[in-house]
């Protein structure tokens, strides 16, 4: 699969030169690669999610009629 | 800028620039893990078979959504589908900072195919809903925009954050963010429909309906294939059976161009940059700067096809689609004969052209306006999926029939046959353009011209509402 290759973001990584493309890769156990980051990253993601189940409740109670009986009462 | 704060005064334009940064968000969501791959695989040790089934399994879930999404976005309308899609991107995206292997990234990219499958149908309608016909081709050329510029912008986001924070999973956890002021512009800025929107003109509505149109309809029923009498419907909708949805012959015809023509344009991006390094013995960065060329070309097109369309072809849409089918495979056609040695300059031309031309297709520009013309705006989701479901096909196919396509010379790869191939597909896309009946002259567009100007006797099985 040539996806990734065809991708702008791997000229970068050529740019960047061997070294700089083993930065950023991170060990495969996502705990190791957080290292001491890891409560930070799962206070972020509790965060994030807490915040998009706020706004889907409140979009998903909202109702939508015709303005006073079609468009009589826009201005 | 005091023209564009006006210009964003009007609801539909807040409406139209929401759609755009969640259909952004939605090809961020695309492009960021194809931008992160070589650092996601050589951290999970991926082989290249397993590369293929995580990217595979995207397509699957975004083209096995299609045929539902259009239905559910009728069903539950446009503002509801599009928080769904953008509130899925937020969480799917953290998700996958924290996988450890290729099945979980497979996994999730399934479910981000399907969660993200839903939002063409949401803005296609919305854009169809909230403009007029006579500038409906512009304002859906500037939402299609967003999914040629976010390719461009992407990987000068994402991969720098890996490399500053040195683990790729931060770009993941940092873009998960990008969803949320979207879903707050989403539940500050979007109503389904105009006439149900408290906050829009008198002024606005005439402008979007026209005075009798808003005069003679106050209906309640938004789903045109279950009104029985006009008067049921909204303003800008006439009754539409879903057997004039789904036995139409243009439907059909769109389904068949989409499947060619985006078998054609993924095909060739996607492996624009190895035929680049294998057949014109170009580096691997100007290699991959076809890429991006041709995607300039995308935003190019999509733009002045809008314009081209509203202003110079008098809202007519299928010229357009006739027009990109034959650039495309004539550019093709002669990039095939290309060999190592040719001259930089011309490749770069030709591919911006090619993707120009990609982008003026029934997949790539136009399409909301067209089908809420030739059906009505309110059955744009449902047609739309049936049409983007054959794009997916056709998406899904290219990359197993373009290597298949490719022969192996003693000089190396030869890609001759594989660009014959995307040809090929762009002269059946135009046929299948062909065939279309452009809603303007009642009649197809080539016919119109054969017959020196005369419009034709096509109707809808209902009355069309009046502009």
């Amino acid at each position: 699969m040539a996806a990734h290759i065809a991708h702008p973001g791997s000229l970068i990584l050529a740019l960047a030169g061997p070294a700089a493309k083993m930065r950023g890769v991170g060990p495969a156990n996502p705990t190791q690669d957080f290292g001491p980051l890891w409560i930070l990253a799962i206070a972020l993601n509790v965060i994030n999610t807490v915040i998009v189940l706020y706004y889907l409740v409140r979009i998903w109670r909202q109702q939508e009629h015709p303005v006073t009986g079609g468009t009589a009462g826009h201005p | 800028m005091e023209a564009v704060l006006h210009l964003f005064s009007h609801r539909r334009y807040q409406v139209l620039g929401t759609a755009w940064l969640a259909w952004f968000v939605n090809y961020i969501d695309r492009t960021k893990t194809a931008a992160l791959l070589p650092l996601i695989i050589a951290s999970l040790g991926m082989t290249t078979r397993e590369t293929g089934q995580v990217l595979f399994w995207f397509f699957l879930g975004y083209a096995c959504v299609q045929p539902f999404a259009g239905f559910f976005t009728d069903l539950i309308g446009p503002k509801k589908m599009l928080a769904v899609t953008i509130g899925a991107f937020s969480v799917f995206t953290w998700t996958m900072a924290f996988v450890s292997n290729w099945h979980e990234l497979a996994l999730r990219n399934l479910l981000f195919g399907i969660a993200q499958g839903f939002e063409v149908t949401a803005g296609s309608r919305l854009t169809a809903t909230w403009f007029p016909p006579a500038t409906r081709g512009r304002a859906f050329a500037f939402h299609q925009t967003a999914y040629t510029i976010a390719p461009i912008l992407v990987p000068f986001i994402v991969v720098p954050i890996a490399q500053i924070t040195g683990s790729w999973r931060w770009s993941f956890l940092v873009v998960a963010f990008f969803g949320l002021p979207i879903l707050a512009a989403i539940n500050r800025f979007i109503v389904d429909r105009p006439e149900r929107d408290p906050k829009i003109t008198r002024a606005e509505l005439d402008v979007i309906f026209g005075e009798a149109e808003l005069r003679r309809k106050h209906g309640e029923v938004t789903d045109p294939a279950r009104a029985h009498r006009l008067e049921e419907l909204p303003p800008g909708e006439r009754i539409t059976p879903y057997s004039e949805i789904f036995a139409n012959r243009n439907v059909a015809l769109m389904f068949g161009a989409g499947f060619f023509f985006l078998l054609a344009s993924w095909g060739l991006t996607t492996w624009l940059p190895t035929y680049g390094v294998q057949q014109l013995k170009l580096p691997l960065l100007v290699a991959g700067s076809l890429s991006s060329i041709s995607y300039l070309g995308a935003l190019c097109g999509v733009l002045l096809s809008g314009v081209l369309s509203d202003l110079v072809l008098k809202t007519k849409r299928t010229p357009i689609w006739l027009l990109g089918g034959l650039l495309m495979a004539a550019t093709i056609g002669w990039a095939s004969t290309f060999r190592q040695g040719v001259p930089i300059g011309l490749a770069y031309l030709a591919f911006f052209i090619a993707g120009f031309g990609a982008s003026w297709t029934p997949t790539g520009t136009l399409f909301a306006p067209y089908l809420a013309e030739i059906l009505t705006p309110g059955a744009v989701g449902r047609s739309l999926g049936v049409v983007v479901l054959g794009g997916m096909l056709g998406s899904t196919v290219a990359q197993p029939l373009t290597a298949a396509m490719v022969v192996q010379t003693p000089a190396g790869p030869d890609f001759h046959r594989a660009f014959l191939m995307f040809a090929t597909c762009g002269v059946l896309g135009f046929l299948c353009c062909a065939g279309l009946i452009e809603p303007r002259v009642r009649r197809t567009y080539l016919g119109y011209l054969v017959s020196g100007g005369r419009e034709g006797t096509w109707q809808p099985t209902s009355p069309i509402p009046a502009a």
